[in-house]
């Protein structure tokens, strides 16, 4: 499970959002924008729900629609004494795409064009642009996101735990088929 | 990889070649008026030169910008999105686009236009990749090109008249292949020591010497009637009502459906083959890809000259055969064979015909819509029906090889060559215009 070691990051830090959001340290800027849009909500939901859900009028409760207004509000009212909000050191994050593969050998590998999740919103694999010359002849792979390893210290670029060889044979991602994710766990480079 | 094709001729000769279309030009079997200027060797020079630096610029819009984006964090739906509209307006644009140049008296001045508005595009997508920027810079490169297509073969029409033209092709060939070749040697150097921002300011700063050249061309000595074929003044001045005269041209119908085939069969053979060397070859790959994108430019620059001339002595047809031929070996090499290297062999057939098409394009519009003083938009009209098969052939063969195998897309594209090369055999016309001596 050496693969897995990828992940910690990823749900380490969604995680220390979501426990700072609870805790109340939140820059004033988040603060004000999280406030207004849950201001919004009862509006919004009114705007795009002009009619009740079908499943909604199918329960006893005679009015759903003010009574949904009436809890934003007591959830704005709960919020602005407690405000989900986190900061983060910047070096802390870092935007995945277009970020350079490298193998373990430090060769390029291409660059990350996508990142695809399941159905739950887990992330599953990213997708690597990998070989060709200015653009042309490259092909685009699946690689398993568990074979990602992010270095703390180097941004910018990720090491893939595969070879060239084993990516270039892959076979070529297309959106919509069946996803051939390779690496993974018991992937040996 | 019509960004890679498309072009024009070797320095070595140049001095030579460059006096002999000035000498005979005035010979009497020319239609010309009488004594329209003959180009001096410095404009025919300057010439060279612009189409040098300008293939540089256009190279700069190929397949890397994608890359480029990507790097800037671009989604591939955004890229995706900005590449399709570019590609649109490159195809909607070109009838316009040859209608803009036969309607202007001063073809110098809207070639300077046009490169100045693709330099400033190519600036504008390295130094802001923002998505308004490379949107509207993708949209201004792609109708800018419509124009200045045509507008070069317009100014060495001008330059040299009808007699001399064949030859001038061939130079402008061969100078626009070794353009794009370097260019693309260039880009890639600097991609992989320096950065990818660094490639586009290379070939994006050779806008300079490009407008530096052309305003070298003398423009007493482009002869406005040559370079709208032969004619003072068009027959039809409305461009609509010349476009529908020129559907009644035949030969033009039957080379404008050669030209599609053409591109059905070729422009996704290079993009698949390359991706056939990344997925076969464990080591070099990058330098298989980019020797297969640079060398054909070089049999090019070798071959255009040398078609030019043939292009008068023989006539116009054997080299569209010959054209088509080596496309169809081409499309069957990349179908049986197993050994990725020799994958890079059978490309540089790509220069053969390559070096063909540069040069017989705009010489066969010449021959059959000349004499309209259309000549301009039959470029346009001819430019459309090879965006169409280009944008068709990429998406049908990604389909072929996806459902089948990249065997039976290269098979399929060798089967539309055949039917070009039937076509240019069995229906195309010999055009070259009858000598007028002897």
């Amino acid at each position: 499970m050496k693969g897995w070691e990828a992940m910690p990051t990823f749900g380490a830090s969604a995680q220390h959002v979501l426990s700072g959001l609870r805790a109340g340290k939140a820059n004033p800027v988040i603060l004000f924008a999280l406030m207004t849009l849950a201001a919004q909500q009862p509006t919004m939901a009114t705007a795009r729900n002009p009619s009740p859900m079908p499943w909604r009028s199918a329960q006893a409760n005679p009015s759903p629609q003010p009574n949904v207004a009436q809890q934003n509000d007591e959830k704005t009212k709960e919020e602005k004494t407690s405000v989900p909000a986190t900061v983060v050191d910047g070096e802390q994050l870092e935007s995945v795409l277009g970020i350079e593969a490298l193998s373990a050998t430090g060769d390029d590998m291409g660059r990350i064009v996508d990142i695809i999740v399941d159905r739950s919103g887990q992330v599953r694999a990213a997708i690597i642009d990998f070989g060709g010359f200015l653009g042309v002849g490259s092909r685009k792979i699946a690689v398993d996101w568990r074979s990602l390893h992010f270095n703390p210290k180097k941004a910018g670029a990720v090491a893939v735990n595969l070879t060239k060889n084993q990516l270039r044979v892959a076979p070529v991602y297309k959106p919509a088929e069946p996803v051939v994710m390779i690496g993974g766990p018991g992937a040996k480079p | 990889m019509s960004d890679f094709l498309g072009a024009r001729l070797p320095r070595t000769k140049l001095p030579r070649e460059t006096a002999r279309p000035s000498a005979p030009s005035p010979s009497p079997g020319s239609r010309q008026p009488a004594g329209s200027p003959v180009p001096s060797p410095s404009s025919l020079r300057a010439l060279d030169w612009f189409v040098f630096f300008l293939a540089d610029v256009q190279t700069g819009f190929g397949a890397f910008v994608s890359v480029f984006l990507t790097a800037q964090k671009w989604t591939q739906t955004d890229i995706g999105l900005v590449l399709t509209v570019g590609a649109i307006v490159g195809l909607v644009g070109q009838i316009p686009g040859g209608a803009i140049v036969d309607a202007a008296r001063a073809q110098r001045w809207v070639a300077a236009l046009a490169v100045a508005a693709i330099g400033m595009s190519l600036f504008a997508l390295a130094l802001s990749p923002i998505f308004v920027v490379v949107f509207a810079s993708r949209i201004l490169q792609a109708g800018a090109s419509c124009v200045v297509g045509p507008a070069i073969a317009a100014i060495s029409l001008g330059l040299v008249g009808r007699r001399q033209i064949s030859v001038r092709l061939g130079r402008n060939a061969a100078f626009a292949s070794v353009g794009s070749g370097l260019a693309a040697a260039g880009m890639g150097v600097c991609a992989y020591y320096f950065s990818d921002r660094s490639a586009f300011i290379l070939v994006a700063s050779m806008t300079l010497p490009a407008l530096f050249s052309l305003l070298h061309i003398r423009t007493q000595e482009i002869v406005s009637a040559r370079a709208h074929g032969g004619v003072a003044k068009p027959e039809h001045k409305n461009p609509l009502a010349g476009f529908l005269s020129l559907l009644k041209i035949r030969p033009l119908l039957i080379f404008a459906g050669c030209m599609a085939l053409f591109q059905l069969a070729n422009a996704a053979m290079l993009p698949l083959a390359a991706s056939m060397m990344t997925l076969h070859m464990s080591k070099f790959a990058t330098i298989f890809v980019a020797i297969s994108i640079v060398a054909p430019q070089l049999i090019v620059a070798v071959c255009s000259p040398w078609v030019g001339r043939k292009a008068e002595r023989w006539g116009r047809r054997p080299l569209l055969v010959l054209c088509f031929v080596a496309l169809a070996v081409r499309g069957l090499l990349f179908a049986f064979l197993v050994n990725p290297y020799l994958l890079v062999a059978a490309q540089l057939l790509d220069g053969v015909s390559g070096a063909a098409l540069a040069v017989l394009v705009p010489l066969i519009i010449a021959d059959v819509a000349g004499a309209t003083g259309h000549f301009n938009l039959a470029q346009g009209a001819v430019g459309s029906a090879v965006g169409i098969g280009a944008s068709i052939s990429t998406t049908l063969a990604g389909y072929v090889s996806d459902r089948f195998d990249s065997a039976s897309a290269f098979a399929m594209m060798a089967g539309f060559a055949i039917l070009g090369l039937a076509a240019a055999s069995l229906a195309m016309p010999e055009t070259r215009p009858q000598p007028q001596e002897n």
